[in-house]
């Protein structure tokens, strides 16, 4: 008896765990997204021939894909686009100039905390437009791990394959990357200062680099970039998209056209694999906001699962949390090539108080100077003169401790003419034998990718009908776009650093922004603005807090 | 007379203890001679009155706010934000004031922002004997955030610590005091920057659970004389019932608060 109620039981233990399978119910287990350099020449092939069934949907009689994609004019008339299409999709991050806008064109979120969920529902919807394409239920987007492989992807740098052009290829790359296999410089694809971040989003959009994903808005936020964004949009994101660019406008260095090039989405895979990353190492932390969880709706083009053509669809950022139970997928190791630093497994880097010293508790002081030039390709130094005042507040927190924020360098009145992916390193007392960013100098990158567009798009995605209905007026126009708020950046260990060295004179510091590309033979960084954008700031200040 | 005397003396003793008590059922253990307010309950938010920052600009920064019956003078410049318009996130009843349910904030709540400063001392004139307001850090991640309040003479009376969200997990720091409060400290112990809202203050002390014990027991025991005298021995037992019952009931409230 007792033989018998044992069997019962295991069986009936059995019983309960197949029922309670996803096989049993039906639904089926997420799929795995893959690190690019691992897919076999089939896996490939299905995405590379998936992408082209795409770009045919958009070339017009006589056109070819994927050639007609890089012609000035290969393509249909942009209201006879396909959602589905390639074009569309590109578009929905960004338009080219003079595009007639279409249903959910332009409305890619950055500068605050809708980066992040925007691209993942963006990849979310290619992914499974790409998927029926390609006609294989099981196909997922790769990710391009750029910290591991830094050198573009073989298969994107092949101009034919087959006897055939290949759809992976773009010509409006940076040709270190596209026909020189060069690697993009370690600065470009840094990942510790992001993951290094303790805090999702910040309440405050301005404060949005001291978070990993962006300073908190209430509504939508298209362009230009700005201090909302977060270190992980800033380093690698925007880094990248200014290196593997060729400052063409349908190069990734430009956000309305970088969608174009196919090696877009394994890049934005990647940064979205991040995310995935940053959420194992700290669970729970998406905002706690309606705003961010169910008010604001962003609009995208789905497949219909059983019939051609497809739908109009809305998603909010909680939707899009927990990858594997909400969008059915997640990565195959969502953390692998990443630089992840001791404090973002919960060990506490900052020293303890006792440590520090008093905190400063007067009024920041601040020593400013005017900037009326234009950043190029040559370095420019502006030095800043300290009042005796700042020096003294210096030389306390010195004394006593500096905590981290003590110091920081403020940049305004950043302006672009036209759009460009052009980024300068920024050093501090910069000498003479040139610009390293390993160098106890360095601060950080100040990117201009994004700013100079066409402006905010906060009336689209979401507001429109469901049935493609064509918004048609004009986008894409580029005009001078000066960012609200300025751009800062925490140099307290940098300063600190170099008063141990015996490089802080103390009356005056010395700015130098450098762009690192023409210096940097064996790697591909972002490159410097070309004169007619005019790239400039007005003002830059060293606040002592 | 002298029952009519008793007996309000009894109804306003009972009242009193019941009052005090529902203030300090909120209280939380704290460092010094300080009582600290875990939550902002019916009972602290009666008994204090709260400074109106909704009129200042939002945007702006302050050195100082006021309600003519109090200053508040801070030693750093203090924005003026507004959930969740330019401060995104908050909390909800009963860890904070405003009406909200999560994950909406309280809409208009407005609040004043250290920007990028984790230290705030803030003044009082004339000195408080209760002084509250809700903190939450400006990033997302949990912070220790401490509050010290000093006396006339720099005294640290006492303080509180508390691990705060800034991923809509503003709390309660309040204090109450028998000695006057001068000045209070805040301080993000993880150096970064935070919001305060909702500060609230009373320039009359709470008085303490034993003292207000006291205080209805001898009502008490001066109702229960009256009633022996004038009932006698042979008084009425439900009189006596009645006084011997509320004893015992303030007796049991004195606990629960203790």
């Amino acid at each position: 008896m007792a033989r018998v109620s044992s069997s019962l039981y295991l069986r009936m233990t059995l019983l309960v765990l197949f029922l309670a399978s996803p096989c049993a119910l039906g639904a089926d287990p997420p799929l795995k997204r893959k690190d690019w350099s691992t897919l076999n020449a089939a896996e490939v092939a299905a995405v590379r021939n998936a992408i082209l069934e795409m770009m045919k949907k958009d070339c017009k009689a006589g056109q070819e894909a994927p050639a007609c994609e890089q012609a000035d004019d290969g393509t249909k008339a942009d209201a006879d686009l396909s959602p589905l299409g390639w074009k569309y999709q590109a578009s929905i991050h960004g338009s080219l100039p003079g595009a007639v806008k279409q249903n959910g064109w332009n409305t890619c979120q950055h500068s605050s905390w809708f980066f992040l969920p925007w691209h993942r529902m963006e990849l979310y919807f290619f992914e499974r437009i790409l998927r029926k394409s390609s006609g294989n239920n099981t196909l997922t987007l790769p990710y391009w791990n750029f910290g591991v492989q830094p050198k573009l992807l073989p298969d994107f740098r092949m101009k034919m394959i087959d006897g055939k052009p290949n759809a992976l290829w773009w010509k409006f790359r940076n040709s270190k990357l596209n026909t020189d296999d060069k690697p993009l410089c370690p600065n470009v694809v840094a990942t510790d200062k992001a993951f290094s971040q303790t805090a999702f989003f910040t309440n405050i959009v301005s404060n949005g680099g001291m978070s990993f994903g962006g300073g908190a808005i209430t509504s939508k936020l298209h362009l230009p970039g700005g201090p909302g964004s977060g270190q992980i949009e800033d380093t690698p994101h925007n880094r990248i998209h200014g290196a593997v660019g060729d400052d063409t406008k349908k190069s990734m260095s430009d956000p309305d056209g970088s969608g174009l090039d196919p090696i877009f989405w394994p890049i934005h895979a990647n940064i979205d694999r991040a995310w995935a990353c940053w959420q194992q190492k700290h669970p729970g932390s998406e905002p706690q906001s309606a705003v961010w969880l169910k008010n604001v709706k962003f609009r995208f083009f789905d497949v219909q699962d059983a019939a051609p053509g497809y739908k109009a669809v809305l998603m909010t950022g909680g939707e899009v949390i927990n990858t594997a139970k909400q969008l059915g997928y997640e990565y195959d190791d969502p953390c692998a090539g990443f630089q992840l630093p001791a404090m973002a497994e919960g060990v506490e880097s900052l020293a303890a108080p006792e440590e520090l010293g008093a905190a400063s508790l007067s009024d920041p002081l601040i020593a400013t100077a005017e900037f009326h030039g234009t950043l190029t390709s040559e370095p420019i130094t502006v030095p800043i003169h300290l009042p005796p005042a700042v020096q003294q507040r210096i030389r306390t927190l010195l004394r006593e401790g500096a905590r981290p924020g003590s110091i920081v360098l403020e940049i305004g009145g950043l302006a672009v003419d036209k759009p460009v992916g052009a980024a300068y390193q920024i050093y501090l007392n910069l000498p003479d034998w040139g610009v390293h960013y390993q160098s106890g100098h360095y601060v950080d990158n100040l990117s201009f990718f994004g700013i100079g567009h066409h402006g905010s798009d906060t009336a689209g995605a979401g507001d429109v009908g469901d049935t493609g209905t064509s918004l048609a007026h004009h986008a894409g126009e580029t005009k001078s776009q000066v960012v609200a708020e300025p751009v800062m950046y925490d140099i307290t260990d940098t300063v600190l650093q170099l008063v141990e060295n015996g490089d802080w004179q103390g009356d005056q510091v010395s700015v130098t922004f450098a762009n690192a590309a023409a210096a940097a033979d064996d790697c591909a960084d972002p490159p410097a603005a070309p004169a007619d954008a005019q790239a400039r700031f007005t003002q830059i200040s060293l606040i002592v807090y | 007379m002298l029952r009519q005397f008793s007996t309000v003396a009894v109804i306003c003793a009972t009242l009193s203890l019941a009052s005090t008590v529902t203030v300090w059922a909120a209280i939380v253990p704290c460092e010094g001679d300080i009582q600290c307010f875990a939550q902002p309950t019916p009972g602290y938010i009666s008994s204090t009155t709260l400074i109106d920052i909704s009129g200042l600009t939002d945007g702006s920064s302050y050195t100082s706010i006021s309600d003519r019956a109090l200053t508040v003078d801070f030693d750093i410049s203090m924005k003026r934000l507004t959930v969740p318009d330019t401060f995104a996130t908050w909390n909800c009843p009963p860890a904070t004031e405003a009406s909200c349910t999560k994950p909406a904030a309280p809409k208009g709540l407005p609040v004043l922002g250290s920007d990028l400063d984790s230290s705030l001392i803030m003044a009082l004139r004339p000195a408080a004997f209760v002084f509250g307001f809700e903190v939450q850090p400006d990033l997302s991640d949990v912070e220790q955030i401490t509050e010290v309040v000093f006396d006339s003479k720099g005294n640290d009376l006492g303080g509180i610590s508390l691990d705060v969200s800034g991923n809509a997990g503003a709390l309660l720091f309040a204090v109450s005091s028998q000695t006057p409060i001068v000045s209070v400290q805040l301080v993000d112990e993880d150096f970064k920057d935070f919001a305060i809202a909702n500060v609230r203050y009373s320039l009359t002390p709470i008085p303490e659970p034993p003292s207000a014990l006291l205080l209805g027991v001898g009502l008490v025991m001066l109702a229960a004389s009256v009633f022996g005298t004038r009932a006698g021995a042979s008084g009425s037992m439900a009189t006596r019932a009645a006084v011997w019952g509320m004893s015992r009931a303030m007796l049991r409230y004195a606990r629960i608060a203790g």
